[in-house]
């Protein structure tokens, strides 16, 4: 993950790039080397065989652990949740409860106006965060 | 790979000889040599640019927690002067006192914080002066807020440069891991400027909002510093209800409340029961209520030996009743879920004064935590 942290922007984009192709290009050349071998054991080369096997199967893994490392690098945008406060409102002699958008100058057990049923007292019981989506 | 076999045959691979893969076998085998050699060299680099990176956000944050303070001290202010009282305030400190002698540390210790903390108010109180307590209790805790920042960003970055400047691999290992708890624990307190900005609840005042509950329809009295108390009627017992006062951020002294309730007004309880916010352990559920027995209260501990000792000298019983939440919940605004806690705790409550206070009693119930949000 380190390798891909350094600052200045432009810098970084062109490092980062420059990496994600030489990980793609030992990729390609260990996919060939494989395929290679597959000829080679195919015809009984066994010794030739293997030395492309080799070969190939350390490139896939370094290339696979370098994409790995650049699908991780720090500075990937990840999706944060949205949220939003509410404020439950109940009335203190009926069942009357009602969820609204926090209004600044809330506070929990403030009094909050007339209940809309019954024309009692109402308080403000509940203020919490809701998510509402991820942005 | 059809379409590249061809090219690279013409370039002299993957015939007879397979020179490719003899070069890629060479540089495959430098490359070990090279792990081999300077493998925590090279991992001490890489771990170093990360950690750079969490200082640099650290310090992103100390700066806007700083910005934010600025902004509401000036608010209420017309003195221009705000940004270096400030930095002023945000490197204060306090001095533990020495333990050597540990005879009257905790008045010792309770001495010296009572003094840091009026002398933050102060500070406040004489920036902004057109503030009323409310505001003043607020900007209060988000300088607070700055403060802690501050000294979370000095010692990451202490220790980093410190890393850098060995080179010790173990001195960066343990920054790395730390490092995630210190992000979290920072990303935390950030929230919680916004909710003490707003005045909005956090996860901390669950406690206070239990108190709250029990209060309404009571007029409450002042008892201690930022400390209210209404004394109420639950099924024929009479409970003084204590909390700090609301809804600015104040966290009170519930340890005097109950000492001047017991000791100057003369109150006789058969119980205190105190709730509060407690730590969950990873895997238990936000708002799980647990009772139990003793003094529900954090911090440094000199609330706690105070109530203890009050409750020891007249032999009353203590109950606690908590409610789960995580270090980050308890510093966010309050979710959903601490509200259902907070709502079990009340059936808890009064489930252990029905038991423990007959009926024409008298009982304490402490509600412990800040109360910033919260009224009574
Ligand atoms: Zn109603």
């Amino acid at each position: 993950m380190g390798i891909l942290s350094g600052s200045g922007n432009k810098g970084r984009k062109l490092i980062l790039i420059v990496y994600l192709l030489v990980s793609i290009v030992i990729l390609l050349f260990s996919a060939f080397f494989i395929t290679q071998a597959i000829q080679a054991y195919t015809l009984y080369q066994y010794e030739r065989g293997f030395s492309l096997l080799f070969t190939g199967v350390i490139g896939l893994a370094l290339s696979l652990y370098m994409l790995s490392v650049y699908m991780r690098r720090p500075g990937l945008i990840r999706h944060k949740e949205v949220r939003r406060m509410v404020a439950v409102v109940e009335c203190v002699s009926c069942s009357y409860r009602d969820r609204r958008d926090y209004v600044s100058g809330d506070y929990v057990m403030k009094e909050s106006g007339g209940c809309p049923v019954c024309g009692g007292k109402t308080l403000v019981t509940e203020i919490y965060p809701e998510v509402v989506g991820r942005g | 790979m059809q379409s590249i076999s061809p090219i690279l045959v013409e370039v002299g691979v993957g015939g007879e000889g397979d020179n490719l893969s003899t070069i890629f076998q060479m540089i495959f085998l430098i490359f070990f040599i090279v792990m081999m050699t300077y493998g925590q060299k090279i991992q001490a680099w890489i771990m170093l640019k990360n950690i750079s990176l969490s200082v640099e956000k650290l310090r992103r944050m100390r700066d806007e927690a700083r910005m934010h303070a600025i902004k509401h001290l000036k608010e209420y202010s017309d003195r221009d002067d705000v940004e270096v009282i400030l930095d002023r305030m945000l490197q204060y400190f306090w001095i533990q006192p020495t333990s050597l002698d540990p005879t009257g540390i905790v008045g010792k210790i309770e001495h010296i914080l009572n003094l840091r903390d009026e002398r933050i108010r102060e500070e406040v109180m004489g920036i902004a002066s057109k503030a009323g307590p409310m505001q003043v209790s607020n900007i209060e805790n988000i300088v607070e807020i700055g403060i802690s920042m501050d000294q979370i960003y000095r010692v990451v970055r202490h220790f980093y440069e410190f890393g850098k400047k060995t080179k010790s691999l173990f001195i960066v290992y343990q920054l790395e891991a730390q490092l995630p708890f210190i992000l979290q624990e920072a990303e935390a307190l950030m929230g919680a400027l916004t909710a003490f900005e707003n005045c909005q609840p956090i996860g901390d005042g669950a406690g206070a909002l239990v108190a709250a509950r029990f209060m309404y329809g009571t007029k409450s009295e002042k008892v201690a510093k930022d400390t209210v108390y209404a004394d109420i009627i639950f099924e024929g017992r009479t409970i003084s209800v204590v909390k700090a006062e609301g809804p600015g951020g104040n966290v009170g002294k519930p340890d005097q409340a109950i000492a001047r309730l017991i000791e100057e007004y003369g109150r006789k309880p058969s119980i205190i029961v105190m709730v509060d916010a407690a730590l969950k352990l990873e895997g238990e559920e936000t708002g799980e209520v647990a009772e139990g027995v003793g003094a529900a209260i954090g911090g440094i501990g000199v609330e706690k030996f105070r109530i203890e000792e009050v409750a020891k000298k007249y032999g009353i019983p203590l109950y606690a009743v908590v409610i789960k939440q995580s270090l980050r919940e308890a510093v966010s605004p309050m979710s959903r879920r601490i509200y259902d806690g907070v709502y079990e705790a009340i059936e808890r409550v009064k489930r252990i004064i029905r038991e423990r206070i007959p009926a024409g009693g008298y009982g304490i119930l402490v509600g412990v935590g800040n109360t910033v949000g919260i009224g009574q």
